[in-house]
């Protein structure tokens, strides 16, 4: 029983692991952490007029 | 924030640009762009307004050409060149990936991510800043490709558009199969480590009952499937090409053992004999797998391999019928004329019908002066134009210019790498031992054929050299990684072999030993008061010149003067390749050759006064920073011989004459021809000599080819380098000996790895052939061995590496 479900937690993320590859979420590792620090102000501006 | 909606006709308080857009004002202030706007609030907070009211001619100028030379992406409207940048485009939409080389910080990030509110055709813009590229979605009715290459030229972030970077297509895509090759022999490691243990601490006692036991090689056998089809799959097809081309490489070993592993393990399993060593088979294939991928994480950012397709630009302007229309280059006829613009690179060998030209060939000779002709006279693709457009008649097709010829005779058949060599040579040996001792192993308990056959795997399984091949790419990973740091960039880890064995090292002088920045500047004449060096500083800084650029920092520093913005000249007139006239607070200057201002035919830059002859500037290139005492120590090794060659005359011999070893080492007066030339005659001297030619631009690419390794100096290490194996930093060319000798430790250092897993697999064959390998066994020896190894290359490499000191680099 415990086995069973050791198993498929980590065959879960292995599975997230391969899923996070392929979609491209360690191409980048540099950009994405300086983007969260743009706050998004001016386009709700924009958006408003 | 307020934003108003501006009718055209008003300037952008930034970069003085006409606002033609809806542009964003506050405070009756008006910008055209948010970029403009952003660093205009910068600068007024901190009180750095000034930059505004400094009418710097030469900015104006700037913005003047930038605005004039985005003709030159007129061919970007051309349907099939635009097609070939595509990655897709669907109903009306289309996405292009450029390559920035200018990006280099957050607030690019944030300029170029805002690009869809500067041109409301771009629907998104992502850039991914660690490989400089941009990916742009856009509406292409509403604007195009065109435009947005202008838009982004305008900016500042040129793209990179030559012919390469048109064919050179992405390919992160192998390094993903890689990772995900390493997950799941990760996951499957853990998994079969965790359902083995409870059969060690079992054995012998039978405590847990075969039901359990048998689950768990059950579970085993599941998660070693994935690993044996998918993530062990490189090595098989390594081996497999390897016994196609009959070249033996350390694959061969490598599958053979892990074939072995799997089958026997499978054997045990299935015919319920044993636990099998599940867990080691995973565990190999995870380190292996480790060292594989350290070993592929190059550098993104360099290119290696560029060729003639880097130098030579994709479009021109050919006047036909009258009109002026771009062309691709390669449907440049002969015969066709051309308009080349300042600063542009002229495709093909060509004959100026202009009066007169200043061509910059420093790409392909070093020379950096610029060399002037008269209307009729030959100019060869590659060179630059400086000065005012010129009309040059093509000669020779591109595909048979003399650069590309240069290019060509170069590829020679390369001389092959001797890690190479001797990797074989010991591959060969390896293999052919390990065969040979499973079979003597085998033979020993003949009769008895299930100890036989044990033995004969145990000796394939622990001979397979697994910290043999992890040694090699981590030592020499870790000093590229070490090395890139210091701003030494290698090509690949036989590079940092090769470097490290180097017996004659062979140097460029122009632009590679001396630099055009460090230049030494002298003036003879009249006493200069600080009114008359102000009054030249004035001109000179409105000169695109070099050498007045020079002088201009030169007197600046002799006399402290830090506030260079205050100084402004009132006219300014250039006449290129000869000199300027400027007039500064009611006086007259002059500085130009020797014709310019009428004088003798000394050599200098003279210097005219309100008429009055001055006095001349001489300016020496002279050797960079701390270059002498490096040659110096070079010349003192024994163990290596130095050369210089040189395009120019030796009028600056007697500067090197102290780092070399007698006249014969010295030569000038060498063509690109004749220093590929040197080389062969190197090699043909003594064929083991290992040349490394040490050289800058294309004039020394020929000798940079044919030297075993060929190592670019550049002042910016994201700026155009021949094709080379190593691409160096300028700064840190004063320790050339130093990263030698650190390259060089690096082969002892993966010596001393080798015998640290020989010893671990003596122990392991001796058990083998014992007949006594047990699973508990080989699951400990395994893993052990290969972190020793590890441990041991990276602790070495960087414990060597605190000898170099630490050159800023990019």
């Amino acid at each position: 029983m415990l086995i069973g479900f050791s198993v498929l937690v980590a065959g879960g993320f292995l599975i997230a692991f391969i899923w996070a590859v392929k979609s491209g979420q360690f191409d980048d590792r540099a950009t994405p952490a300086i983007r969260m620090l743009f706050d998004e102000q001016k386009d709700e501006d924009i958006s408003k007029e | 924030m307020k934003q108003e909606s501006i009718t055209q006709g008003i300037q952008c308080a930034h970069c003085g640009l006409q606002c033609d857009r809806d542009c964003i004002g506050s405070n009756d202030i008006f910008f055209c762009c948010d970029g403009c706007k952003a660093v205009y609030e910068l600068l007024s907070q901190h009180d750095l307004c000034g930059y505004y009211s400094m009418d710097d001619p030469k900015l104006k100028s700037l913005k003047h050409l930038s605005h004039k030379s985005m003709e030159r992406f007129a061919y970007l409207d051309d349907s099939a060149i635009g097609d070939s940048l595509f990655e897709y485009q669907l109903d009306g939409k289309a996405q292009v990936t450029l390559k920035l080389p200018s990006v280099h910080c957050a607030s690019c990030v944030w300029l170029l991510e805002k690009l869809p509110f500067i041109n409301p055709g771009i629907i998104r813009s992502r850039l991914q800043l660690a490989g400089k590229y941009i990916t742009i979605y856009y509406d292409k009715e509403k604007t195009s490709l065109r435009s947005i290459v202008e838009l982004l030229t305008l900016l500042g972030y040129e793209p990179e558009l030559s012919m390469a970077t048109v064919q050179k297509v992405e390919q992160v895509n192998s390094n993903k199969t890689m990772y995900i090759r390493l997950s799941i022999a990760g996951f499957a490691f853990g998994n079969t480590m965790l359902f083995s243990l409870p059969g060690y601490f079992d054995e012998g006692m039978n405590l847990m009952g075969s039901h359990f036991s048998l689950l768990f090689s059950g579970l085993n056998l599941l998660f070693s499937l994935p690993v044996i089809l998918y993530s062990a799959l490189p090595f098989f097809k390594n081996a497999l090409a390897g016994i196609r081309s009959k070249t033996m490489n350390l694959d061969i070993p490598i599958a053979m053992g892990i074939i072995a592993l799997y089958g026997r393990s499978l054997y045990e399993i299935l015919s319920n004999s044993g636990p099998g060593f599940m867990d080691s088979f995973t565990g190999l294939v995870f380190f292996l797998l480790i060292g594989r991928l350290f070993q592929k994480k190059s550098f993104d950012a360099l290119e290696f391999d560029r060729d003639h397709s880097s130098f030579i630009p994709l479009q021109c302007t050919v006047v036909e019928c009258e009109r002026e229309i771009s062309k691709p280059v390669s449907a440049i006829r002969i015969g066709d004329t051309l308009i080349i613009h300042n600063q542009e690179i002229i495709p093909a060998d060509s004959k100026l019908l202009s009066a007169i030209g200043h061509i910059d060939y420093s790409f392909i000779t070093g020379e950096s002066t610029p060399v002037e002709l008269i209307k009729g006279g030959m100019i060869f693709a590659g060179a630059r134009v400086l000065g005012p457009t010129l009309q040059v008649e093509v000669q020779r097709e591109v595909s048979r210019s003399a650069l590309l010829r240069m290019w060509n005779s170069e590829e020679s058949p390369q001389i092959k790498s001797k890690l190479l060599h001797v990797s074989e040579v010991f591959a060969k040996y390896f293999t052919a031992f390990t065969i040979g001792l499973a079979i003597f192993g085998g033979m020993i308990y003949l009769p008895d054929i299930t100890s036989s056959i044990n033995v004969f795997t145990a000796v394939l399984i622990i001979a397979c050299p697994c910290a043999l091949t992890l040694a090699g790419p981590f030592t020499l990973g870790n000093i590229m990684r070490l090395s890139a740091k210091k701003g030494v960039y290698f090509k690949n880890p036989e590079t940092v072999m090769e470097f490290g064995s180097g017996s004659s090292i062979v140097f460029d002088k122009t632009g590679t030993l001396t630099s055009s920045l460090e230049g030494q500047v002298e003036y003879v004449g009249n006493i200069l008061l600080r009114d008359d060096i102000e009054m030249i500083i004035s001109g000179c800084l409105a000169s695109t010149h070099p050498k007045s650029r020079m002088i201009a920092a030169w007197l600046s520093k002799k006399n402290d003067i830090g506030n260079l913005c205050g100084i402004r000249c009132d006219m300014f007139r250039e006449i290129p390749g000869s000199g300027w006239t400027s007039h500064f607070r009611g006086h007259e200057i002059q500085i130009g050759s020797s014709e310019f201002i009428q004088q003798t035919t000394e050599r200098g830059v003279f210097l005219s006064i309100d008429g009055i002859q001055y006095g001349r500037f001489m300016i020496h290139e002279g050797p960079r920073k701390g270059i002498l005492p490096m040659l110096k120590r070079l010349k003192d090794d024994v163990t290596i011989t130095t050369f210089l060659l040189s395009g120019d005359d030796d009028k600056h011999a007697y500067h090197y004459e102290s780092g070399f070893e007698g006249e014969h080492s010295l030569r000038f007066h060498q063509s690109p021809d004749q220093k590929a030339q040197f080389i062969d005659a190197l090699h043909a001297q003594n064929k083991d000599e290992v040349i490394v030619m040490v050289g800058d631009g294309i004039n020394d690419a020929g000798a940079l080819k044919k030297s075993n390794v060929g190592i670019a100096v550049t002042e910016h290490i994201s700026s155009f380098t021949p094709g080379c194996d190593i691409v160096m930093s300028s700064k840190v060319l004063p320790c050339f000996d130093m990263i030698m000798k650190y390259a060089q430790s690096g082969s002892s250092v993966i010596m001393g790895a080798f015998i640290i897993s020989v010893m671990y697999n003596a122990i392991g064959l001796t058990l083998a052939l014992m007949g006594k390998l047990t699973p508990l066994f080989t699951a400990i020896l395994m893993p052990v061995s290969s972190l020793t190894v590890i441990g041991f290359s990276i602790g070495m490499t960087s414990w060597k590496a605190r000898h170099i000191p630490n050159v800023e680099s990019e």
